[in-house]
């Protein structure tokens, strides 16, 4: 069975965010625009201000809450997903599973549109109906415990499980 | 997907999602009707003694070069995850700097300095850090080789597969025979844009082929 999930981003957490983004040190060393030692000193710098001071967190929690997240317990790990339920009667369920790094923003737009082709000004063959879900990696409620469930291990590899919960895992 | 109520259904995902789609192909076949996923599900070793065609040595040079200019942050997060995850964990400045320049390089021309862009990739940012994830979002890196490894066996995969591609992507679209000496393909796609993430990058392309995929099945 699964149940309703919340995934939360509170005001603290905003505030805390933000003081971090405006206290942040930056290397001695300045790339402006070259991308060669990596992530370039302008563009590092202008999400972090833009993070800081522009980007919509009320934008993103409304749509975090637009979307119907629940939770399934698998082999006592807990699975965050987005469940999105077709209109259709006959439609056909999809998983999709993200990568890294994303999250299961990522594969949103592509959720819209074949769950809500009409809004898109798409057009389903009557018959054809889908349902997108999402399994999600990461970012989760219990992230320690994910790993194992989303890669089952064959009996007999319990051995690489423990280890798994042994470096990663603490309990709640 | 038992826990939701559903008997048989459809899988897809690119990156880590395309080799955990690989792996539901591989275990599920009764309840996976047909799986479509990026390059990523492929091996990149050539099974048993074959013989590789020209096209597909430049493709595997192809990814050793991208691996050695490009993939520091493979070797980093599969061998010292922790030493990395404590200043991407304390630093929201270090943590989008560190999936800024992944979002970059391995998508279709995706440029910062247009807001719409910094959105996606901080909304992304947003969720590591309230939920503080970074950390154990290295750990399939950390246990990539350990078994069974990443990637299912293309021959285990009993169900039809369909593959999307792109050149942007990483390692570019791999040499259509490739694939064939892994996987049984139903569908080979590739598509004239996106890159890495091609569900935020080309939704619509993504979704009218992953709709045909599933339509053939009628």
């Amino acid at each position: 069975m699964s149940t309703t999930f919340r995934l939360p981003v509170t005001n603290e957490q905003i505030d805390g965010l933000r003081t971090r983004l405006l206290a942040t040190r930056w290397p001695s060393y300045d790339s402006r625009d070259d991308w060669s030692l990596g992530t370039s000193s302008d563009d590092a710098k202008r999400l972090a201000q833009y993070w800081a001071t522009q980007f919509d967190f009320d934008s993103l929690q409304q749509r975090l809450t637009a979307l119907p997240h629940e939770r399934v317990v698998i082999d006592d790990a807990a699975i965050h997903l987005v469940h999105v339920r077709s209109p259709r009667p006959q439609a056909v369920p999809v998983i999709i599973t993200h990568g890294w790094p994303s999250s299961f923003l990522e594969i949103v737009p592509l959720i819209e549109r074949m769950t809500q082709p009409e809004r898109f000004g798409r057009c389903l063959p009557s018959g054809y109906p889908v349902v997108a879900r999402i399994r999600v990696l990461f970012p989760s409620t219990k992230p320690r415990r994910i790993y194992w469930c989303c890669y089952r291990r064959p009996v007999g590899a319990r051995d690489v499980v423990a280890r798994i919960r042994a470096i990663f895992c603490q309990r709640r | 997907m038992s826990s939701l109520g559903y008997e048989r259904f459809f899988a897809s995902g690119g990156d880590i999602g395309a080799r955990v789609t690989s792996w539901l192909g591989a275990r599920h076949p009764q309840r996976v009707r047909g799986i479509h996923v990026s390059s990523n599900a492929l091996r990149l070793v050539l099974p048993g003694e074959a013989i590789p065609t020209e096209d597909e040595q430049a493709y595997l040079a192809q990814r050793n070069r991208w691996a050695t200019e490009e993939g520091g942050y493979m070797h980093l997060q599969q061998t010292k995850p922790l030493s990395l995850a404590y200043g991407l964990s304390d630093s929201p400045a270090g943590l989008a700097a560190w999936l800024a320049e992944k979002w970059s390089s391995w998508s279709d021309g995706l440029n910062y300095a247009r807001s719409e862009v910094m959105d996606i990739i901080l909304s992304h940012a947003t969720l590591y850090w309230v939920s503080n994830t970074i950390a154990t979002s290295f750990l399939p890196y950390f246990v990539y080789d350990w078994p069974p490894g990443g990637r299912a066996d293309g021959a285990q995969v009993k169900v039809p597969v369909g593959f999307y591609l792109s050149a942007a992507e990483i390692g570019g679209v791999p040499p259509e025979s490739f694939a064939r000496r892994q996987f049984e393909i139903a569908r080979w796609s590739v598509l004239p844009r996106g890159g890495h993430f091609m569900a935020t990058e080309e939704p619509e392309l993504l979704a009218d082929d992953l709709l045909a995929f599933i339509r053939s099945f009628r």
